[in-house]
């Protein structure tokens, strides 16, 4: 508690400024100084956020990003796994990989179409690529960067390489996997979005190109905002779960 | 020894190109024995697309929204971050807020660009400097502000003026964090005009991209694709080569 009030007084003029823009945000169109046209105020945009036709579009997205989100953790995590088992194999696609990491993944959706037809599939591709390479690159880190000494008890155990990798590099890699998974959690969401945008047809994507075309922006900025929200709170499952997994291993390894 | 080492150095790069291009020759062979053209194109079928005539303009249109918002990005970063590092007042007050208006990713700022600065270049231009300024900001900001006290006092005990602490101390204090800022954004701007493009349309690869995908000609969609990617890398490797440039001092210290 203590900590929260210090923490709002450190903070005091953020949140001050924050207040501000906020009450302008709405007052300003209200009182008729900039078309509400243009700023819509926030209760109109709040209208529009929980309007029928905006929550029906949520849970594509929704499903969309999450499913794509599992498919990049495991994918990711089990890349990194052979590349540590096999390095050789992490020299031959790292140019490959790399070369593909440097697009936008949601821009390669029409592509996906044609692989996998129209639909959830080349969406939840995109949502899966933009993940998979955050995840893989912190946890091959995780696994590499050990303890010397850890490596060797295991060694004088005469374990195996793919014991070391299941009973020592693993655990010592989740805080760098959890890493992964926040920095990747936001694209998830914005990449289903963006990939909607493409492909059309429902979710939070389509309606932010169907605001775009209609020139309706308390839609386009409802529609930012609940991406934004499903962000935070695809974000907040991750601390929680960091909260609790690591505490578990942290034991067993130190 | 040394230049042994710098050999098996150069050894590993080569080793991951020649492995590359041996994943590009399996491509090549899958495709053009299991694989029709219209679903994964062999990479030479590609690369003849990629010189096409019809896509220089875009490609020239791309790399110009990419390389003034890099620029007007990189530089007003690097501006603000040494004012803000001058200025405790504005370091305690625009800080915070740049600080948490940064983690707002691009594509999520680009549709509400669109509505406020419309479909020309600006709005692209915004977008690649959205990806940019802000890690140009923190670096420099962060390399101003970490620095060894004993050469602030080595440099006050000869009575230099703060102009004279800036250049010889400061500024060559902050080049490496600067350099490794242009190491980070220069491969994600592109992105950037990538993600502009997407929301704006117009002239440019990415609606060059999405006309092809209408027109289902997949060998021009990865022709494409691999002018993003090769476009990327080159900045990258620029950025590599102004470090090199610029740390050429430092280095030999």
């Amino acid at each position: 508690m203590q900590s929260l009030t210090k923490l709002i007084k450190s903070r005091v003029g953020l949140i001050a400024l924050i207040v501000a823009v906020l009450a302008l945000w709405e007052f300003l169109p209200k009182l008729g100084l900039v078309s509400s046209l243009f700023v819509p105020p926030l209760e109109t945009i709040a209208k529009t956020m929980v309007s029928k036709s905006v929550l029906n579009n949520l849970p594509p997205t929704l499903y969309t990003a999450i499913v794509g989100f599992l498919f990049g953790v495991i994918g990711g995590i089990g890349v990194s796994l052979l590349f540590v088992l096999i390095p050789k194999l992490e020299k031959a696609l790292s140019g490959f990989l790399y070369g593909l990491n440097s697009v936008p993944k949601a821009v390669l959706a029409p592509i996906f179409v044609v692989w996998f037809g129209f639909g959830y599939l080349p969406k939840i591709v995109c949502v899966f690529l933009v993940t998979f390479f955050p995840i893989l690159v912190n946890t091959v880190d995780g696994l590499r960067t050990i303890d010397q000494n850890l490596l060797d008890l295991a060694k004088s155990y005469r374990a195996s390489s793919l014991q070391t990798l299941i009973k020592v590099r693993f655990p010592n890699s989740l805080p760098y996997i959890l890493t992964g998974l926040k920095i990747s959690t936001p694209y998830a969401i914005l990449t289903a979005m963006l990939a909607e945008f493409l492909l059309g047809y429902q979710g939070l994507g389509y309606m932010i190109q169907l605001g775009i075309v209609i020139v309706d922006y308390s839609l386009v900025l409802g529609m930012v905002l609940w991406a934004a929200i499903l962000g935070i709170g695809v974000y907040l499952i991750v601390i929680v779960s960091e909260k609790l997994i690591p505490r578990k291993y942290k034991l067993r390894v130190e | 020894m040394k230049s042994a080492k710098t050999l098996l150095k150069h050894l590993s790069k080569l080793e991951i190109i020649v492995y590359t291009i041996v994943i590009f020759m399996i491509w090549e062979v899958f495709s053009r024995l299991f694989m029709s053209p219209l679903i994964l194109p062999p990479p030479s079928m590609i690369i003849v697309n990629m010189f096409a005539p019809e896509l220089h303009p875009h490609i020239l249109a791309t790399l110009w929204e990419t390389i003034v918002g890099f620029i007007v990005g990189s530089i007003s970063g690097i501006l603000l971050g040494t004012i803000i590092a001058y200025s405790s007042s504005l370091e305690r007050s625009v800080y915070p807020v740049i600080f948490s208006i940064r983690s707002i990713p691009e594509s999520a700022i680009a549709p509400i660009t669109v509505l406020y600065l419309g479909i020309g270049l600006t709005t692209k231009v915004f977008i690649v400097l959205w990806i940019v300024f802000f890690p140009m900001f923190v670096n420099t900001f962060n390399g101003l502000k970490t620095l060894n006290p004993n050469l602030l006092d080595l440099a006050k005990s000869y009575h230099a003026t703060k102009w004279q602490i800036f250049k010889k101390v400061r500024m060559p204090n902050s080049l490496p964090y600067i350099m490794s800022g242009l190491k980070i954004t220069a491969p994600l701007s592109v992105n950037g005009a990538v993600i502009g493009e997407l929301f704006t349309g117009g002239v440019g690869l990415t609606p060059m991209f999405l006309k092809a995908a209408t027109e289902i000609k997949i060998p021009f969609m990865f022709a494409v694709i691999f002018w993003i990617a090769t476009i990327a890398i080159v900045f990258y490797v620029i950025a590599l080569m102004l470090e090199r440039i610029f740390l050429r001092h430092q280095r030999r210290r």
